[in-house]
């Protein structure tokens, strides 16, 4: 995918401009130079923002801006949430052990290894040092929407003394009716309803009522696209393959997750829960972690510790982003997945055009085609050269790993090699005996370890596994990138190479499903050839339908 | 294509909703990474230029604050809490300028220098003996906004500066409308 922001990716949008840059000064603030906020940590404060379900959060925060106040001064919260590093729940258990030990000046709070109690006249609250970490990108959204001083009049302006369960929930509630306020004009849901509605009518013009997410194929995109791209009565912009692309993909997962609630609301005792127009936020932010939870290797290639190691450039990342993050939507829908890269890079660079054309002189443009059009086949050798980069990734890791005789190691070998047979090592996994002769069980551990010796020990006792070490060896070498060479910090390297790997196998995976889609889709060799001169004939006389003359 | 105006099928409201929710989404979450755009200023940027003595005020943050008259508030209301001296701003006199000025717990005077013609003595005596003494010096006023001067280690219960007479810090402490903080 290109790097555009979000709002440009996507087109016109529900959230306004200023809302947008709220966001993307908190995905991208940093500290010390490293991120401040994971790539999840972001994504859950959208979800809570655009559900609306930050009531709780806002709750908590207000219990733990009041502990911040009691452990570290006046300017408790402030220092808390801004002093500091990223905000990562190692770094909040530090800040409060520190402030905390040997300490007595706060009776009513209580510290152990997950979080902290406090006590107060009306009951008692506990928060985690892990949802610290999120809390902290809540309390950075608030400050934007409605303003440091008015939220540090919430907090501490209202506060009773002694100050109490109830006054905190008050204090919430009035900042929560603030964050509602500031949103409603930001966060309009018209645009995107239209945009349903007028994609489920088409839907059910083609495919009659009871449309399901399996009636949403390649064609339903593509006549779609040829179909609303041109329409004077959409009112919403629908002109770009992308974006129908990607409003097709939040539809079939949105009709998805109504058929899930359906069913399992159908299989509860009460029988089937009619509609009756009230939708729980709640329901709607459950369905959206579930849908999301695809996007998880990425946000773990991208958040500290794995964030330490390039494992995939720009350039690979972007050819293979739309297969993993589209999730099921892209196996139902590989060609669509080709057209979007393809032919909607293509559309992209047009519209560009077409803006500079507007700005500089024509002698100073570059026409459209001396770009070079790339072809289906390009794009199916990217995802091939991503694979095999992959491929390598991983043998490096297990090298790496098994240097280091991390049980991760095993892992990685167990996903690579399944079929290499063991067999001949066997010998070597003898139950070791201590000095007077009694047998020693070997731990889980142990036993890892002791393979990962014997596998660097032995390799004469398996042609095939020599064979796979070296492979690793080279992997290695081969690959010039940040992480795979030994550096100051080794120990956080190491630990970025094991929480990778569940990352990189997810999304091998998603990879090799893709290409079996495409092939059972019969888009390869020569039958992707084929489809790509079809496309190219349809796709730029659509584009000479939308802009003209735009060489 | 008109949009169906029959009553929704089952399931299809809660559909729209996680729909509009996604497309939300998609334009809330931003990619990181993405090392070629600018950090914005916000909350974090006035709270060290508030609270660390070398931080300086950059020009990004001087152009946030002229323009955003939020962000002003909010840096105005940070040192009114994380400040210990607080000089009110006052209207001006009939004469425009004076030569000392009362707070609570200090008080300040300017006084030429008598073997440096064109330089002047701010002179900031405090009460009772502080304890951290104060490192930084804040003015706002209207005209310029925000300034920050760091004060030198006290000495007999007073902190001593020696300032050009005509520059635009002595001015602004010698204006009745320019508000001072020290932390």
């Amino acid at each position: 995918m290109d790097a555009a922001s979000p709002r440009e990716r996507f087109g016109p949008t529900e959230c306004s401009d200023e809302l947008g840059a709220i966001f993307d000064a908190i995905a991208q603030a940093t500290v010390d130079d490293a991120p401040k906020f994971t790539p999840d940590i972001s994504r859950r404060l959208a979800r809570d923002i655009i559900c609306r379900t930050y009531a709780g959060a806002i709750y908590e925060l207000c219990h733990l801006t009041h502990i911040a106040d009691q452990v570290f001064g006046t300017q408790g919260f402030e220092d808390l949430f801004w002093g500091h590093g990223p905000a990562r729940a190692a770094e909040f258990r530090e800040q409060f052990e520190t402030a905390m030990s040997g300490s007595g000046r706060c009776q009513n709070l209580a510290i152990d290894k997950n979080g902290i109690r406090i006590g107060y006249p009306d009951g008692e609250f506990t928060t985690t040092f892990g949802r610290m970490a999120y809390l902290s990108a809540v309390i950075e959204f608030l400050v934007s929407a409605i303003g440091y001083a008015e939220l540090d009049d919430a907090l501490r302006g209202e506060n009773t003394q002694p100050v109490t369960m109830a006054s905190l929930s008050h204090a919430a509630s009035a900042i929560t009716r603030e964050v509602y306020g500031f949103l409603k004009p930001h966060l309009a849901s018209v645009h995107a309803q239209r945009k349903f509605r007028f994609l489920m009518s088409f839907l059910k013009i083609r495919n009659g009522d009871g449309v399901g997410p399996e009636d949403l194929d390649d064609e339903a995109v593509l006549d779609f696209w040829i179909f609303a791209s041109t329409s004077a009565e959409t009112n919403v912009d629908f002109r770009t393959f992308k974006t129908v692309f990607v409003s097709f993909i939040d539809m079939r997962d949105a009709l998805a997750a109504a058929r899930d609630r359906a069913a399992m609301k159908a299989a509860m005792p009460l029988g089937p829960d009619r509609e009756n127009g009230e939708i729980d936020p709640a329901e709607v932010e459950t369905a959206l972690v579930h849908i999301e939870a695809r996007r998880a290797p990425f946000d773990q290639l991208r958040t500290p510790p794995a964030s330490a190691v390039k494992f995939l450039n720009k350039r690979e990342t972007a050819a293979i982003e739309m297969i993993v993050e589209g999730g099921e939507a892209a196996l139902a829908m590989p060609l669509s997945v080709m057209r979007s890269q393809v032919f909607g890079a293509i559309q992209a660079r047009i519209t560009q055009s077409l803006r500079n054309r507007a700005v500089s002189p024509p002698s100073a443009q570059t026409p459209v085609a001396n770009h070079g059009i790339p072809s289906y086949r390009d794009y199916a050798q990217r995802i091939d050269d991503t694979k095999s980069h992959l491929e390598q990734v991983l043998l490096a890791s297990f090298h790496i790993l098994a240097s280091e005789r991390h049980s991760q190691a095993i892992t990685v070998f167990l996903g690579l090699a399944p079929e290499i047979d063991l067999r001949p090592l066997a010998p070597l996994f003898r139950d070791d005996q201590s000095e007077d002769g009694n047998v020693i069980t070997l731990t889980g551990a142990a036993v890892g370890d002791c393979f990962l010796a014997n596998l660097a020990a032995h390799p004469d006792r398996h042609p095939t596994l020599a064979a796979f070490l070296a492979d690793a060896k080279t992997a290695v070498q081969r690959i010039a990138r940040k992480g795979f060479r030994q550096s100051a910090d080794n120990r956080n390297r190491i630990e970025g190479f094991a929480v990778a790997i569940d990352a990189l196998f997810a999304i091998r995976k998603q990879i090799d499903r893709f290409c079996d889609r495409l092939k059972w889709a019969g888009i390869e060799g020569e039958g992707r050839d084929r489809q790509h001169r079809k496309d190219h004939k349809l796709f730029f006389a659509q584009f000479r339908i939308l802009y003209g003359d735009f060489q | 294509m008109r949009e169906s105006q029959a009553a929704p099928p089952p399931g299809q409201p809660f559909a729209e909703a996680v729909f509009v929710a996604l497309e939300g989404i998609n334009a809330l979450s931003a990619r990181p990474g993405d090392e070629a755009q600018r950090q914005s200023i916000g909350f974090k940027d006035i709270y060290r230029f508030a609270t660390e003595a070398d931080q300086r005020m950059s020009p990004e943050l001087c152009q946030a604050l002229q323009s955003n008259g939020r962000l002003r508030a909010d840096l105005r209301h940070l040192l009114e809490r994380t400040t210990l001296f607080h000089l009110s701003a006052r209207a001006a006199a009939s004469g425009g300028t004076i030569t000392t000025r009362h707070g609570e717990g200090f008080r300040m005077t300017l006084r030429e220098s008598r073997a440096e013609r064109g330089q002047i003595y701010v002179i900031i005596r405090f009460g009772d003996t502080v304890m951290p003494p104060p490192t930084m010096l804040f003015m706002i006023d209207d005209d310029s906004g925000f300034r920050k001067l760091p004060l030198p280690a006290p000495s007999a219960g007073a902190v001593q500066l020696l300032l050009e007479a005509d520059s635009d810090i002595v001015a602004a402490l010698r204006d009745p409308r320019t508000e001072v903080f020290m932390r």
